[in-house]
């Protein structure tokens, strides 16, 4: 395949655009005599259909792999996938240096760079505070030193989704995220989202490790403790007639690990002899279970269960008290929890227990498909990849390594024909909706911004860090560790509004979670995000705007009030256009008014645009196009619709408008959104 | 590419003519026959306020009544987290009658409560039922509660048939009582121990074609349900998905001078043939949301002064989230509620008066209430705003039907929460339980009483599903089934008898005489046995 080639070869590292640049200029330059005509060619459905002779992915497999597997398809992820391959790509995902096993990796953990980025934004801010440092002998962070962390630990979130080189490794924690939640709505977690980040790294630690060691790093990290209460949790007291607090012992066991019912290997549910769902645990479980969940608390806390800004580590594991712990016998799931066991080892028994239980595969296995293949596996699917989870053939139980590559490798997930199932696939969320183009849209950070809000008069310019501001309730109704309760974003068992989807499969509805959140209100959020010139930081509408990026930078004012800094670049769109209008890319767009067509008929214009929907189709897309007859009919608005048509503007501008829209309405469709 | 003219399609909608001839927009309304529908010539909103997490209900509402429901049964129970009986003043007059007592939040929490036996009968003779007080955090509720026109459901739970300590381990119960999601589950389907079912507000909108020109509401792309808190099953039918709108008040799309058209949007996201199912359903939200962002502009964008003249009981504008300072508490109210009941406020105005619509579900949801931990300082917020959401609501309500000072007649509120909390506490906080109060408001009913029976208040005793004094928390076995409560909302509502145990399929085992589910339903006016609803008139 040349076009393939074409592009490995070239020097240039960017990202999506590149390779639409590459596409357009496969068709164009590949015969130097070539017309508009020949672009309006160019072979991209022939590679989709055709698999490569090295055994090279097709393009579209490639992009499937990244929609599953990455925070969207940027072109150096696909050229990556396509080079080593499928398993290659996995492979070379979980043999890489990350921050958790090197010291010395130029990539850094969400803490760290939360506090390089909060040193960078207030350099005069009291970031290492001395109470906190007498307690603790050590000089821990403390975001509570400024209103903005919030807002800086979920930029440093977006950069690792954005930017991150170990994508698979980033994408499993967000997976992991919404099995296990936490939420920034919990004091002191809103105040302090150190330990936010701190959560975050354990999620990505454990990623490509063992759930077993993750379920013990979870139980004892500070963000959980706080969140769901067994920080501080007291042994019963008779004479105050008080009972440990039940809220970890029960979402441990109902959400985290084997859930309400008895599930067969396969992750559908046992049912007794009258069909009745059979519960996993009753209330008895939870009670002795939250007695197991009591005496611990944050390092370095003045007395025990406080929760204060300026006590406590929230990037320690949580310490045992042993005066404030139950150390009677216990009784979990029918497995005796000895009495006196020492130092909290009573936590790591019941973890056991848990761990061991049939259900564990079965229910973590499903939830990592939903979330990163398809709403509705196969119970075939499921029992595969929790066989592994079982058993990773080396007689390891809970291999998270194994059990991502068996869900990645499964013929679910890869087959071209799987994939065409009426019950497959699943709804990208809005999140990875807004992450997939933006790195489609080759983005970066803004250099130059800054905290007008302080009162310093001199404040410091910001160089290579995002800004996404965090608010939960903002245009898209979710961000990461933001969920409005323990019970994630959307249900696991949400059923669109549809004939289908309720009939379902086997005498239950199918599902699409991610759908819960595709309201009036997202949906047009999302839309008010991708304007270029409002909420979109776009190259050349801020160069058409202001003239340059520097003087943008320069008149701006009130930095922190805006969502999003992070610039996008529509000009490798514009070049594939302009090539396709003028067979140029000098930006005069000259001849976009010509009333010639060529050989398929089309003008400059509508040729122009068809090579933009083409690379659009290319980024988004995987190179699906867009069904008929609605393609036509958008590349007709386009063309002649108001906007895009206006004789009152230059060319130059007319041309932007065309690609704008054609960004916005090919990034809203549901064929973009339907992940497949 | 034809486009569909936006205001041809408005024109349209609001004169509630065919519809289904407007290009992309057909299919809302298509593949659907015209049964039953009733046909309403009257306006009624039902605004069902979900409270998240699971309401520490009774110490809203405080027990005073006699025997093992007394106050002082309440106090030994309840421990360090006992509301003390310390009578206040009601009021939705600015005051601020907490104030009074000293300390923090948590003082002031539990410092005192409103009760009403002092309450002098009037030439009618009406006395509020003194049964129960109200939290110090809720003077206007109070208020209203002895203006007779907010009312208490006591002791109400999740339930398949009825049961007693004595039948617990011999009577069907809900699957999973005590976790969240399950019996959230139950309060949106009506139905404890069916998994799958849609939401009974979604079901009605089925039964009542909501989706169909012929239907309810005409087929406006409003629907009938609207939530303001995402999208809950609930309000989702087989038919009928809610209207999922944001309480902010600006546009949904922005159209960037042209850049962006909803309508050639909606073209642009019409169905295909060949549509796979999920971008089929991708498709129906993009038309969804595309349809809701003509009616904002339209119509309900220009109702965000309309209340603008009113204030709240701090002098603010109505809906205003009150700061610390005012509310002499250590923080100010997060808002949430207050937003979305001033969001349904004025799509109550817009539904009524602006499309004559004729029946509207409301949802409002908040947040906080599972406090596992520091409930004293977590829950006076909470209700603080839940008393001021009602209060302003109110007054609002009594804006949009000038010559009243009750809130509309048209209008009922009713809280639900995932279930109610332990009555014993676990050092400062209180977990899963199971029966809880719920609120009424408004909608004509006789308030100021108290529905429902008030439990057995002793831990281990015939109230609490333990036995045991020393292990025993305080779940509280309900007296009164979700399923009663809805079905009287229902009922209200304007749902025939017959249609009833379609709806609740588990309410025959809860009928007083057996196959008529009127004799299930609670009492919302003192006469009228059956429930009083104000059944519509058929045209």
């Amino acid at each position: 395949m040349f076009l393939i080639k074409r592009f490995t070869m070239a020097s240039r590292v960017g990202r999506a655009f590149a390779v639409a640049s590459a596409i357009a200029l496969g068709a164009c330059n590949g015969d130097s005599s070539s017309s508009g005509d020949r672009v309006a060619q160019s072979p991209t459905e022939s590679d989709v259909v055709q698999p490569e002779s090295q055994g090279m992915p097709s393009f579209n497999a490639a992009f499937r792999l990244a929609r599953q597997a990455t925070f969207g398809a940027d072109a150096r992820t696909l050229a990556d996938i396509r080079q080593r391959g499928i398993e290659g790509w996995i492979d070379h995902q979980f043999a890489m240096r990350s921050a958790y096993d090197s010291a010395t990796d130029t990539h850094k953990t969400h803490l760290e760079r939360l506090r390089t980025m909060a040193v960078a934004v207030e350099p005069e801010t009291d970031w290492f505070p001395q109470e906190l440092q007498t307690l603790s002998g050590l000089p821990l962070f403390n975001g509570a030193a400024s209103r903005h962390t919030l807002d800086y630990q979920n930029s440093i979130w977006f950069e690792n989704a954005l930017d991150g080189p170990d994508q698979l490794r980033q994408r499993v924690a967000y997976a992991l995220s919404q099995l296990m939640v936490v939420s920034h709505t919990e004091f002191p977690l809103n105040a302090r989202p150190e330990a936010l980040a701190h959560y975050y790294d354990v999620l990505a630690k454990h990623a490509f490790g063992n759930f077993r060691a993750l379920l013990g790093a979870v139980a004892r990290s500070p963000a959980m403790g706080i969140y769901l209460s067994h920080q501080g949790n007291h042994k019963a007291n008779r004479a105050r007639n008080t009972l440990p607090d039940e809220n970890f012992a029960r979402e441990l066991m109902q959400l985290f690990t084997i859930g309400l019912y008895e599930l067969n290997p396969d992750g559908t549910p046992r049912t007794d002899a009258s069909g009745q769902l059979i519960p996993t645990y009753t209330q008895s479980d939870i009670e002795e279970l939250s007695r197991v969940m009591t005496g611990w608390d944050l390092q370095f806390n003045s007395r025990y269960g406080r929760l204060w800004q300026n006590e406590g580590s929230l990037v320690h594991p949580m310490e045992f008290n042993t005066d404030e712990h139950d150390f009677g016998e216990k009784l979990l799931l029918g497995q005796v929890i000895p009495a006196n066991m020492p130092a909290g080892r009573d936590l790591d028994a019941a973890l056991d227990i848990l761990f061991a239980h049939p259900n564990a595969a079965p229910f973590v296995s499903k939830h990592l498909i939903q979330r990163l293949v398809t709403s509705n596996p196969t119970p075939d699917y499921v029992r595969r990849v929790a066989a592994v989870f079982a058993d990773n053939g080396d007689g390891v139980r809970g291999d998270l390594r194994a059990t991502v590559k068996a869900i990645l490798l499964d013929d679910e997930a890869r087959s071209a024909a799987a994939a065409n199932a009426d019950d497959y696939g699943k709804v990208v969320e809005p999140l990875l909706a807004l992450t997939g183009v933006l790195r489609a849209m080759d983005v970066s950070p803004l250099n130059g911004w800054f905290n007008d809000q302080l009162d310093s008069t001199d404040p410091a310019k910001v160089e290579g860090f995002y800004f996404f501001r965090s608010d939960h309730r903002w245009e898209l109704g979710q961000a990461a560790l933001r969920s409005p309760s323990v019970f994630n974003f959307y249900s696991p068992d949400f059923v669109p509004q549809d004939d289908f989807y309720n009939s379902g499969r086997d005498d239950a509805p199918l599902v699409l979670p991610e759908m819960q959140l595709r309201t009036p209100a997202n949906i047009a959020g999302f839309q008010n995000l991708l304007l270029p010139g409002k909420r979109l930081l776009e190259k050349t509408w801020i160069a058409q705007e202001h003239g340059s990026l520097n003087a943008y930078v320069n008149a701006q004012e009130r930095w922190l009030d805006q969502r999003m800094l992070a610039l996008v670049d529509y000009g490798p769109l514009l070049a594939v256009f302009e090539r396709h209008v003028d067979g140029d890319t000098d930006g005069d767009f000259e001849n976009i008014d010509a009333s010639t067509t060529n050989a398929q008929g089309l003008t400059p214009k509508q040729a122009g645009i068809d090579a933009v929907l083409k690379a659009l189709e290319h980024n988004l897309r995987g190179q699906i196009p867009l069904p008929e007859p609605l393609r036509s009919e958008l590349l007709g608005l386009l063309d002649r619709g108001a906007y895009f048509d206006d004789s009152g503007v230059t060319a130059r501008e007319e041309a932007l408008r065309v690609v704008s829209g054609g960004v916005l309405y090919v990034a809203l469709s549901a064929d973009t959104l339907a992940q497949q | 590419m034809t486009h569909c003219n936006r205001r041809d399609f408005f024109k349209a909608l609001m004169g509630g003519s065919a519809l289904a001839a407007t290009g992309g927009v057909g299919t809302l309304y298509s593949g659907f026959g015209h049964a039953a529908a009733p046909a309403f010539n009257n306006y009624k909103a039902l605004v069902v306020f979900y409270l998240y997490g699971g309401n520490d209900a009774y110490n809203m509402v405080i027990p005073m009544g006699q025997g093992t429901s007394s106050f002082d049964e309440y106090t030994n129970s309840r421990g360090a987290i006992a509301v003390a009986n310390n009578p206040l003043t009601a009021g939705r007059d600015g005051q601020n009658p907490y104030a009074a007592v000293g300390g923090g939040d948590a003082e002031k929490y539990l410092g005192g409560l409103y009760e009403f036996s002092d309450y002098v009968a009037g030439l009618d003779g009406y006395r509020p039922d003194s049964t129960i007080g109200f939290n110090a955090m809720m003077p206007e509720l109070a208020q209203l509660y002895r203006d007779r026109q907010a009312a208490a459901v006591v002791n109400v739970g999740s339930l398949v048939e009825p049961v007693t300590k004595a039948q617990l381990g011999q009577k069907r119960l809900p699957p999973f009582l005590f976790a969240h999601n399950h019996q959230t589950r139950a309060m949106e389907t009506g139905w404890a121990d069916n998994l799958n079912a849609m939401g009974w507000a979604g079901r009605l909108a089925d039964l009542w074609e909501a989706h169909t020109v012929s239907g309810v509401n005409h087929g406006s792309p409003l629907g009938m349900n609207v939530s303001f808190s995402g999208n809950s099953r609930l309000m989702t039918g087989l038919m009928n998905a809610p209207s999922v709108l944001s309480p902010s008040s600006r546009q949904l799309f922005d159209r960037q001078g042209g850049m962006f058209d909803p309508d050639s949007f909606r073209q642009l996201n019409r169905a295909l043939a060949q549509d796979h199912p999920l971008q089929r359903v991708l498709r129906k939200a993009n038309r969804r949301a595309a349809d809701l962002s003509d009616l904002i502009e339209d119509v309900y964008l220009g109702t965000a002064d309309m209340f603008s003249h009113l204030r709240n009981p701090y002098g603010g504008a109505l809906f205003s989230a009150p700061d610390a300072t005012d509310l002499a508490l250590s923080r100010g109210l997060s808002g949430q509620a207050l937003r979305a009941f001033h969001a349904v406020a004025r799509m109550i105005h817009v539904g009524r008066d602006v499309l004559k619509l004729n029946r509207q579900v409301f949802f409002v949801g908040m947040g906080g209430f599972d406090n596992h931990t520091d409930l004293a300082n977590k829950h006076p917020l909470l209700l603080r705003e839940i008393s001021l959401a009602l209060s302003d609501f109110t007054t609002a309500m009594s804006e949009l039907q000038p010559g009243r000072d009750s809130i509309a007649d048209e209008v009922l509120v009713a809280t639900l929460s995932d279930f109610g909390r332990t009555l014993g506490n676990n050092g400062d906080g209180t977990d899963h339980a199971w029966a809880g109060c719920n609120l009424l408001l408004g909608g004509g009913i006789d308030g100021g009483r108290v529905l429902g029976e008030l439990p057995d208040l002793r831990l281990g005793g015939d109230s609490d599903t333990a036995t045991n004094p020393s292990s025993a928390k305080g779940r509280l076995i309900p007296t009164t089934a979700i399923d009663q409560y809805l079905a009287t909302l229902c009922d209200w509502f304007g749902v025939a008898e017959a249609d009833m145990s379609g709806l609740f399929p588990n309410l025959g085992a809860f009928e007083s005489r057996p196959g008529e589910p009127s004799s299930a339903y609670l009492a919302l006016n003192e006469t009228g046995g059956s429930g009083g609803g104000n059944l519509p008139l058929p045209i």
